[in-house]
């Protein structure tokens, strides 16, 4: 277990370094954060038919509200948690990829559900939607991460027996 | 005494149902449990720009920063940072080690607690740095090279303290303070090794 997360935290600043590297940052981060901005937009639009999108903005035509996708509201830093933990684990790649695709796909569905939420809380209360946005969403969204990851540990086998990772 | 395992379903239930009452106590607990943080950014901030920041006070509001930076006639710039969006993981730090069936569970809790103050402070630091750059980075900095240099490291160091600290650190605490319990309830109950 130590050695994992020796392994998980170095592989994790090794991750969130190349993140933060202006030529990722520029070439992979925002396109990433405006294709999930577009998907946001997408959804929202499909649910209703007032909501209007613009660029990363999704906008209520009744209110005008509007919210804007940054990065940060992405879901690439529990994405970049799971890769850590899924690559500090002993486990074969085939698992390890498996198990990262799903997981990108649940960590984008509560951000999905993140994106959306925060958008009709905005319209209702204020307040809430601070709570919701600064405090609660983004500790939901890294139990997303971290439960998928404990699910996925579960079920994979370790590649040198069960104790590799201990 | 060992409190009796828990499948991975039910800690993940326990750590929900854990969750709402720690954001509740947190919320109105917060400038008391961030004075740690806030002190250690007080600190590293005197040592970064010596004489810049006077001094800086939590409330209820959130954290009001006092410099020596003027701003009018006779006044000194000041402003306001909210705080607890750097500090929510205590909340959540707080859900995962009373949902985790570990021994000495208030004491880990302790424990995490304080571990978790640095890199609250980290947040801190950099925020306050990033909104003195934002108005009075001439003043600051009167040399261009300088300045370019050191906004590029403050919106880096703030970005780290945001996105990565802020919700990855309560996480990393508590793998690491009950990683024995963790071991056992992925194995299926089976004592730790």
């Amino acid at each position: 277990m130590r050695r994992f997360l020796i392994r998980f935290v170095f592989l994790l600043t090794a991750l969130f370094g190349l993140s933060l590297a202006p030529f990722v940052y520029t070439h992979v981060v925002l396109p990433w954060t405006e294709a999930i901005a577009a998907l946001g937009t997408a959804a929202a639009g499909l649910l209703d038919p007032d909501v209007m999108a613009a660029g990363k903005r999704i906008i209520s035509r009744e209110t005008g509200f509007s919210v804007s996708i940054e990065p940060g509201c992405n879901g690439l830093e529990p994405m970049l948690l799971l890769a850590a933990a899924m690559l500090a684990y002993p486990a074969a790649w085939r698992h390890r990829l498996i198990g990262f695709l799903s997981g990108v796909g649940f960590i984008q569905a509560a951000n999905l559900a993140r994106i959306l939420t925060l958008y009709y809380l905005g319209q209702w209360s204020p307040l809430l939607f601070e709570w919701a946005h600064l405090y609660v969403w983004p500790a939901l969204i890294v139990l997303d991460a971290v439960v998928v990851f404990l699910v996925w540990l579960r079920l994979t086998p370790p590649r040198h027996g069960p104790h590799a990772a201990g | 005494m060992i409190p009796p395992p828990v499948s991975l379903a039910g800690l993940v239930l326990r750590v929900l149902l854990w969750l709402p009452l720690c954001y509740a106590l947190w919320y109105p607990a917060a400038p008391v449990l961030l004075l740690p943080a806030v002190l250690m950014s007080q600190g590293a901030l005197h040592a970064l720009l010596p004489g810049i920041v006077d001094h800086m006070q939590i409330g209820a509001d959130g954290l009001r920063i006092f410099t020596t930076l003027s701003s009018a006639p006779g006044g000194h710039y000041g402003f306001t940072l909210d705080a607890r969006s750097y500090g929510y993981g205590m909340a959540l730090l707080a859900a995962l080690v009373l949902a985790t069936p570990a021994p000495r569970r208030w004491a880990d809790l302790l424990l995490g607690l304080g571990l978790l103050q640095p890199f609250i402070a980290w947040g801190l630091v950099f925020a306050v740095l990033r909104a003195l750059l934002a108005g009075h980075a001439e003043q600051l900095l009167p040399d261009p090279g300088a300045r370019r240099l050191w906004t590029e490291g403050v919106q880096l160091g703030a970005r780290l303290g945001l996105l990565a600290f802020a919700p990855l650190a309560p996480v990393l605490i508590w793998a690491g303070l009950q990683h024995r319990t963790l071991s056992r309830i992925l194995s299926g109950g089976s004592p730790a090794t």
